[in-house]
């Protein structure tokens, strides 16, 4: 069983105390993602509220570095338990803006699945998460965020950022918004990973990438042919 | 649904949560934006909204008030929330957005405030 999509829902935010995402009817045992840039002008701070409605204790993976008061967050729940569950967003009281997506996959490891992780940010013209170490194993789930100060509209990000993922959430607004997007791909051979959100005008920007170990392909043919 | 609605500017009174159904949606819809003015609002959060389709996903946001600057350093007069449709997954890879068929949007006022709210469906 690859890693898959269940379901996803995308948020874009102005100044905002809370946000977050309501996701329905879960299935227990799968994995939880929130893909979210955050603009705060006063400190940055990991913003999934743990636990959430359901529960599910939340993992964060290493925040990008801040540039212009911006950092990508990647955080995770495993093994999340069966229903309807609320995610929450906050920075500890502080007014920010938001650009990201809640989603649901099926097939990723119940435990320690967080493998690969790495980040980029700059003052450029060009956009990309930066490029991981190589992969455990063959099959993982690949996570992607990027956010932008563009004042563009649209701001013209690549959407997908690169051949083979899929996007998730995108805001190309950029005079009412922090610009962003979100996008995740499976991959089923090992290597490192990256994406480029193309060539836009020049602005402050962060993004953040993540790889998650997925049950392989097969597995469950395996066994049923082995108890044969 | 037309592609948008908007509610007059008035007073919104600390109450119960108001909820409303909007039951249909121009079948290309991709996001709902939800903008409300900021008629000097008192400062602490004001008001949550909450949007569930017809799905059972949905999302929330909290707006504070007060003196806010916005992206391009000027008074926030606009408060601004904005939700995409959800997407699913499909067998053998790949994703669809889900149609959904109406949405519940839900109004708690937890401050006094006076604003215009418009309501947009976006393609």
């Amino acid at each position: 069983m690859a890693a898959a999509l269940v379901q996803s829902v995308e948020i874009v935010t102005g100044s905002v105390t809370t946000t977050g995402g309501v996701l329905n009817s879960v299935a227990a045992g799968n994995f939880l993602a929130v893909q979210i840039g955050i603009f705060n002008a006063a400190t940055q701070s990991e913003p999934v509220s743990t636990p959430d409605s359901n529960g599910n204790s939340w993992n964060t993976t290493t925040a990008s570095a801040e540039l212009g008061n911006m950092v990508e967050f990647i955080s995770y729940a495993m093994n999340v338990a069966a229903g309807n569950t609320t995610v929450t967003v906050d920075q500890n009281g502080d007014a920010f803006y938001s650009t990201g997506s809640f989603a649901e996959f099926s097939g990723v490891f119940t435990a320690a699945a967080l493998d690969q992780q790495t980040s980029n940010s700059g003052t450029s013209t060009t956009r990309t998460t930066g490029t991981t170490g190589a992969t455990a194993q063959d099959e993982e789930l690949v996570l992607t965020c990027m956010l932008s100060d563009s004042a563009s509209n649209p701001v013209g990000i690549d959407v997908p950022p690169t051949t083979g993922y899929s996007n998730l959430g995108i805001e190309q607004n950029g005079a009412s918004f922090y610009a962003g997007a979100t996008d995740y791909k499976v991959v089923s051979a090992a290597g490192t990973q990256a994406a480029d959100y193309g060539t836009i005008a020049s602005s402050n920007w962060v993004a953040k990438i993540a790889t998650f170990k997925a049950v392989a392909t097969g597995t469950q043919n395996a066994f049923a042919w082995v108890r044969a | 649904m037309a592609s948008s609605i908007t509610i007059a500017e008035r007073v919104f009174p600390v109450g119960p949560p108001i909820t409303r159904t909007v039951d249909s949606f121009p079948a290309d819809v991709k996001r709902i934006r939800i903008s409300m003015t900021r008629v000097n609002w008192p400062a602490g959060d004001v008001a949550k909204i909450t949007v569930i389709w017809s799905d059972g996903n949905g999302a929330f946001a909290v707006f504070p008030g007060g003196a806010l600057l916005g992206k391009d350093g000027q008074p926030e007069l606009v408060s601004i929330f904005q939700i995409g449709v959800p997407q699913e997954g499909i067998a053998g890879g790949g994703k669809r957005r889900r149609n959904v068929v109406h949405g519940d949007f839900t109004l708690e006022v937890l401050k006094e405030f006076t604003s215009a709210i418009t309501l947009e469906a976006l393609a």
